[in-house]
């Protein structure tokens, strides 16, 4: 008896994934335009798969916008910080929205266009709820896209993970993460130059 | 032989969000199903069915299934009176689902269903042809199909080599069919509709 070819359609959304309907990112967008999925609805597509976007409690909130601020006094003029925008990976039908993403800008590059992998130098996730697909399965379409610089701010080990090294193929991952706790400093690299360091405390509740 | 069944399968309200916290599925409506089909997003190539919200793609038929359900369509055919219509995977349209079962009988006249699907008050008996599907066809499907209040429910289990035949729906919290019979090898099934029996089939007719 086949149990796993046919899962009940309550349990983990990942063990269902490959009998839902998936959708290109061009259906996707298409849904978009007709109204069925409207903008600023709590959703993004991952590899084909419509989710919905766990709405962000207190903490969530309150740290991304800590780090928000941190974040723009260090940009050069040359660069963006999007929040809650999305990233079009067409590769594999994905269009997250990152909780915080650093791009190239000018700003009016995004006038017909979402970013795409190329444009995006450092992804930041505040990870509470949506811990374990923050480090599965956004953590291996980030590495499969070639996103540099991903962190994760996990508010239920008051750590901040920050991989590098993106490696594709068949088990896209990170090559290399650095925990950094309480007490130390997080280095902003990007395109290998260091911005500046923020230090945990001032992010993690 | 009448015995009463345990709902094996889970709650499957809509919800937000999994008990686990992990982001969960985006359910769409019956209304946006259509939606999709109205503008070629999604076609008969897709062979989707609505479950809860959810688009699930269908197993593909194999020639068992597909001899089960031919057998049972013809042999339907003979016994059940117009102005009943045999439907072979049609959709029906239910409030959160657009399942679409191996065979529906349908209450006609058939010029009422021109420019929609059959719903569930129009509809008095279901079957599905179950091979690596069971667990599905008697978990979702079936509570979907209890919930509806779908009178008579078959299954025709190729693994078992059974036809399962459930009636009695009841709605609430676990929709559940509170009689299941099975009716196995050398046995007849009788065909009741609207509470009459107009006939019986051979389970060995039915079963490749």
């Amino acid at each position: 008896m086949s149990v796993a070819l046919y899962p009940t359609i309550g349990l983990a959304p990942t063990q269902t994934n490959w009998m839902v309907r998936r959708f290109t990112l061009a259906e996707y967008h298409t849904l978009i335009d007709v109204g069925v999925l409207k903008p600023g609805d709590p959703y993004e597509l991952l590899n084909g798969v419509i989710k919905f976007k766990m709405p962000q409690n207190t903490p969530h909130a309150s740290t991304s916008s800590k780090l928000e601020k941190r974040l723009w006094k260090m940009l050069p003029e040359e660069l963006l910080l999007r929040t809650q925008k999305p990233i079009t990976i067409s590769s594999q039908d994905s269009e997250p929205e990152p909780d915080l993403a650093i791009v190239l800008g000018p700003d009016t590059r995004y006038d017909d266009n979402q970013p795409t992998p190329r444009d995006v130098l450092l992804i930041v996730e505040v990870s509470d709820s949506s811990f374990e697909e923050d480090r599965g399965e956004k953590l291996q379409s980030y590495a499969a896209a070639r996103i540099p610089c991903y962190w994760i701010v996990n508010l239920r080990a008051h750590i901040i993970e920050v991989y590098t090294l993106p490696r594709g193929g068949r088990n896209p991952t990170y090559r290399s993460r650095v925990d950094f706790t309480a007490g130390t400093a997080v280095p902003v690299v990007i395109a290998g130059k260091t911005l500046g360091t923020i230090p945990t405390s001032e992010i993690l509740p | 032989m009448n015995r009463t069944i345990r709902s094996t399968a889970r709650t499957l309200k809509p919800s937000k969000t999994a008990n686990d916290g992990l982001p969960v599925i985006k359910r769409f409506t019956v209304e946006e199903y259509h939606r999709m089909g109205e503008i070629g997003l999604l076609s008969e190539a897709d062979r989707c069915e609505l479950l809860r919200g959810l688009i699930m793609e269908k197993a593909v038929i194999n020639p068992s299934h597909r001899y089960g359900l031919q057998q049972t369509t013809d042999l339907l055919t003979e016994i059940i009176p117009k102005p009943y219509r045999i439907v072979s995977q049609g959709p029906i349209t239910l409030s959160d689902s657009e399942p679409e079962p191996d065979l529906a009988v349908w209450i006609g006249p058939v010029q009422r269903y021109r420019a929609r699907h059959a719903r569930a008050s129009e509809i008095v008996l279901l079957m599905e042809v179950s091979d690596s599907s069971i667990v599905y066809d008697r978990g979702e499907k079936l509570q979907i199909y209890a919930e509806a209040k779908i009178p008579v429910y078959w299954i025709v289990n190729l693994q078992e080599r059974i036809v399962e035949v459930y009636t009695l729906p009841r709605g609430g919290r676990n929709p559940t069919y509170r009689s299941r019979i099975d009716f196995a090898a050398g046995m007849a099934v009788p065909v009741v509709v609207a509470g009459n029996t107009l006939g019986t089939i051979s389970v060995d007719e039915i079963l490749p």
